[in-house]
């Protein structure tokens, strides 16, 4: 079930994408001009389902580590996206089949896009959250196990910084054997040790990473760029239409309206170099006697309704203002914005034991259990 | 004892008060004039009487218009200093494709700006800025925006651009991007633009401001502070989009309330905001002028269809959101038109009485009830998106049309202060301007405590509304946060703050 996206349909792809982001990904507006411009030089792309990419095929997914505020002054860099592509390309020859988008959510989705319209490939319909995680190690890609002998390159603004043409070892399955725990250690590796030689190299690095079929089939998030589309397109359809913006996002995701109020507070403290904090929101209109608190470490983990644990992680908690629908991520929220805060089913993938000790709420040390929305 | 006074030139008034120390002395309301300058200088007449006035604010929307209306407005380079850097979103790329066509600002990319640790991308090429000098030169371009990555943080690059090219070119104009924007080099590098395509047309407002005002001249800006006529024929940016700041400060001053919830009921909508601490909360969403996303703070309003022109559907008492607006005094009934509107149900209601009382005798009760019913529904509603629960705040109304819905405030339970003078609010909110200065910087936190990173911005701030014209001794910090540079393994802290302070005027 393959779609198009085109240079009109960027807009409600950045938006939706953002509200799956749960907070994080940064600011989609720069990575939305960058696309537009990109699609109405290059035409439109056509997304594609994994089970329409051949069985010898591989996939790469394309990655800017760094911080969204970095990324407001050096937006989305197209030399770097390409210098990383370039190298991958040419120890793949032509077995690649298609792009991938290793989490929805601020500009990252649009980089396969982007990528796609450079290339004549199609971008699958799927990511390796579902969602926007701020670590590594919590993609399903590496929870599930990647294929060995594959390589991945670094880039950053002024060219290709280095390649390895083939992994060392098989990340997860096979020889190691439970899934997950290598790509958990290997991901914690990759943040040690990338998180800084990023903010040596100015605070933006791209990874450019290829996956195998298989890979793909057991960990794709699938339908997620769909889903993103869709979401944009229903809160644009009602704000014209006079709708209700937040009524057509439930409409669409299958989620929940936990709560409406007004950011009364934020409280931030800045440790390992991750933004933690608070949200502290007073009810409005129904909810008008109840206090909420959404606890952040990039995107937002868990909320509390008076003391009550309502949401947590890896379930999506997204926050969007009531009036318009637009997401608001936790580098931007501040006291007086008038919001709703949303709850979106994770993928199912993230609910094994194995994946909740990296993905739940333990993971971010709250000792609460994980309960599905 | 120091006199001032206020002038807001809106679309339909000029509105202008005088003010010993607290106390006003003046006020006139008169029609605003095509050319501006002569609506002007006749409400200035009005109020100026026989003693000395030390300054005049004056609230202006001539720099708004001529955007929205996409004249006088002068064609500027746009100088991005990060190549190879941020090449990928060039200069204007949203912007509306007929205002790129009005100016046909050419565009520079050279080499230099920061990284976000302050380590130089490249180094700047002096050949090459002295290229660019020479181009616009030859090309008759007299305006340069010069915007660098990162520059908020370190703005020597840009100082330095700035030199050079005034070297080759002394009457080059420079607008620099650090003294207008914060962090997001599009909309800073925006707003920097508009300011090098206004300066010509600020140059000339100023003087004839300068030639019609004899007092020391200040012009409002958008966050409730005014500037020196001088620094406004520099920055017009900051003078777009002052009026409803200027309404909800009036009206702060009017009652004595810090905290309230101001209501501006115009002819065709009205105007919600919230006052905190004597200033207009501001809003959280990118503020548009003309089109461009640019990175100013703006009061946080909500507005609805409901004024004195609002048309009111006669069976129904819907209420708004069309209304026959300036063509009130021709089309309401109660003015001999046919159109039934928000004011004929006043008159109806005997609450106000204006035109011909006779013409709306069959306007029922029950069509008033109607109408009301649904107001207060919608009053409500705005009321508690401002106010926290159980804690009701003062309701001030200002604007013409306040007499029109104050008694709906009073069935809600709530005491709508509506004071003296309240039609000319915006003339108060531009008389009681501050100034203000605003500093958003990036520290390593490997070289710098945090304690010392705030303390150091908010000195800053101080030192910037004192250059703007503060008395020291009036300066008082309104804003102090930090936020970490989210998802970076270094520790690098970004800190914003605002100061503001009083006039520093004569003895």
């Amino acid at each position: 079930m393959s779609f198009a996206i085109t240079t009109a349909d960027i807009p409600a792809l950045a938006l939706g994408s953002s509200v799956l982001a749960c907070g994080g990904g940064g600011n989609p507006y720069y990575g939305q001009l960058v696309a537009r411009r990109v699609l109405s030089e290059h035409g439109a792309v056509r997304v594609i389902d994994v089970d329409e990419m051949e069985a010898d095929r591989l996939a790469v997914f394309s990655v800017i580590m760094g911080a969204p505020l970095v990324g407001i002054e050096k937006p989305v860099s197209l030399p770097a996206l390409c210098a990383g592509f370039a190298a991958v390309q040419q120890a793949l020859g032509d077995r690649l089949g298609a792009f991938v988008a290793l989490e929805v959510g601020g500009g990252q989705s649009l980089l396969p896009v982007l990528l796609a319209a450079l290339t004549g490939r199609p971008p699958l319909d799927g990511d390796g959250m579902g969602r926007a995680f701020p670590e590594a190690q919590m993609c399903t890609f590496l929870l599930y196990g990647m294929h060995p002998a594959l390589p991945v390159a670094i880039s950053d603004d002024h060219g290709l910084l280095w390649v390895l043409r083939a992994l060392p070892f098989e990340i997860g399955r096979g020889r190691v054997g439970g899934t997950g725990r290598l790509g958990r250690v290997v991901g914690l590796a990759v943040e040690r040790v990338f998180r800084r030689y990023c903010a040596r190299k100015g605070g933006a690095i791209y990874f450019t990473v290829t996956l195998d079929h298989a890979s793909l089939q057991r960990a794709l998030v699938r339908g997620s760029i769909g889903l993103a589309l869709e979401l944009g397109r229903a809160v644009h359809s009602a704000r014209a239409h006079g709708g209700d913006p937040v009524e057509a996002i439930l409409r669409v995701s299958g989620g929940r309206l936990l709560m409406r109020g007004k950011i009364a507070d934020v409280e931030r403290r800045f440790r390992g170099g991750h933004d933690w904090g608070a949200v502290q929101i007073e009810g409005l209109d129904e909810d008008r006697s109840r206090r909420g608190e959404i606890a952040f470490k990039n995107e937002y983990l868990i909320l509390r309704i008076d003391g009550q644990v309502a949401l947590t992680v890896p379930d999506l908690i997204t926050v969007v203002e009531t009036a318009t629908g637009t997401p608001i991520t936790t580098e931007v929220i501040r006291p007086g914005l008038r919001i709703s805060v949303l709850g979106l089913p994770s993928t199912p993938l993230y609910h094994t034991l194995e994946a909740l000790r990296v993905v739940g709420p333990q993971a971010f040390g709250y000792d609460v259990p994980f309960v599905p929305l | 004892m120091s006199s001032v006074i206020g002038i807001d030139v809106g679309g339909t008034n000029t509105d202008a008060v005088r003010l010993c120390g607290d106390r006003t002395v003046a006020a006139a309301k008169v029609p605003t004039t095509p050319d501006i300058q002569s609506g002007l200088l006749t409400a200035f007449a009005q109020v100026r009487g026989a003693e000395p006035i030390d300054r005049v604010h004056i609230g202006t929307t001539a720099f708004t218009n001529a955007l929205v209306e996409r004249r006088h407005l002068e064609p500027a380079a746009a100088i991005r200093v990060g190549a190879p850097v941020s090449e990928s979103l060039p200069p204007m790329i949203d912007w509306p494709e007929d205002l790129r066509c009005a100016v046909a600002n050419p565009v520079f990319f050279v080499r230099g700006g920061r990284e976000y640790n302050g380590r130089s991308i490249r180094p700047l090429d002096r050949s090459e800025i002295e290229r660019v000098a020479t181009t616009l030169v030859a090309s008759h371009v007299t305006q340069a925006a010069v915007t660098a990555v990162f520059g908020t943080s370190y703005p020597d690059d840009e100082l330095q651009v700035a030199e050079w090219l005034q070297t080759v070119n002394p009457d080059l104009g420079v607008s620099l991007s650090h003294r207008i924007g914060r962090f997001g080099i599009l909309e800073r590098e925006s707003a920097t633009l508009l300011n090098a395509m206004l300066r010509p047309l600020a140059a000339r407002t100023v003087a004839a401001y300068r030639a019609a005002v004899p007092a020391s001249l200040f012009i409002s800006q958008n966050d409730g502070t005014v500037m020196r006529a001088d620094r406004a024929a520099e920055l017009p940016v900051f003078a777009l989009a002052s009026g409803p700041t200027n309404s909800l400060r009036g009206a702060a001053m009017l009652t004595g309330l810090a905290d309230a919830i101001v209501f501006d009921v115009g002819g065709t909508t009205t105007d919600v905001g919230r006052l905190r601490g004597g200033y207009p909360q501001l809003a959280g969403l990118e503020l548009e002028v003309a089109g461009v996303r640019t990175n100013f703070r703006m009061p946080d309003l909500c507005s609805v269809g409901v004024g004195g022109g609002s048309l009111v559907d006669p069976v129904t008492g819907a209420v708004g959101p069309r209304s026959v607006g300036f063509r009130l005094i021709t089309e309401a009934l109660v003015f001999g038109g046919e159109t039934l509107t928000l004011t004929d149900i006043a008159v109806a209601a005997r609450r106000v009485e204006i035109g011909d009382p006779s013409r709306v005798r069959h306007v029922g009760a029950e069509l008033i009830a109607r109408v009301d019913a649904q107001l207060r529904a919608r009053f409500l509603r705005l009321l508690e998106s401002f106010e926290e629960p159980h804690q009701p705040l003062p309701v001030v109304l200002v604007g013409g049309g306040a007499p029109l819905v104050a008694h709906l405030l009073r069935e809600l339970g709530r005491q709508g202060v509506q004071p003296e003078h309240a039609s000319v609010a915006n003339a108060y909110g531009a008389a009681i301007g501050q100034v203000g200065g605003e500093v958003d910087l990036t520290f390593s936190l490997a070289t710098t405590s945090r304690a010392a990173a705030l303390a150091r911005a908010e000195r800053e701030a101080h030192q910037r509304a004192a250059e703007a014209g503060a008395r020291p001794g009036s300066i008082r910090t309104v804003e102090l946060e930090d936020a970490g540079l989210t998802y970076l393994a270094s520790d690098a802290l970004r800190v914003r703050a605002k100061a503001v302070g009083d006039l520093d005027v004569g003895p």
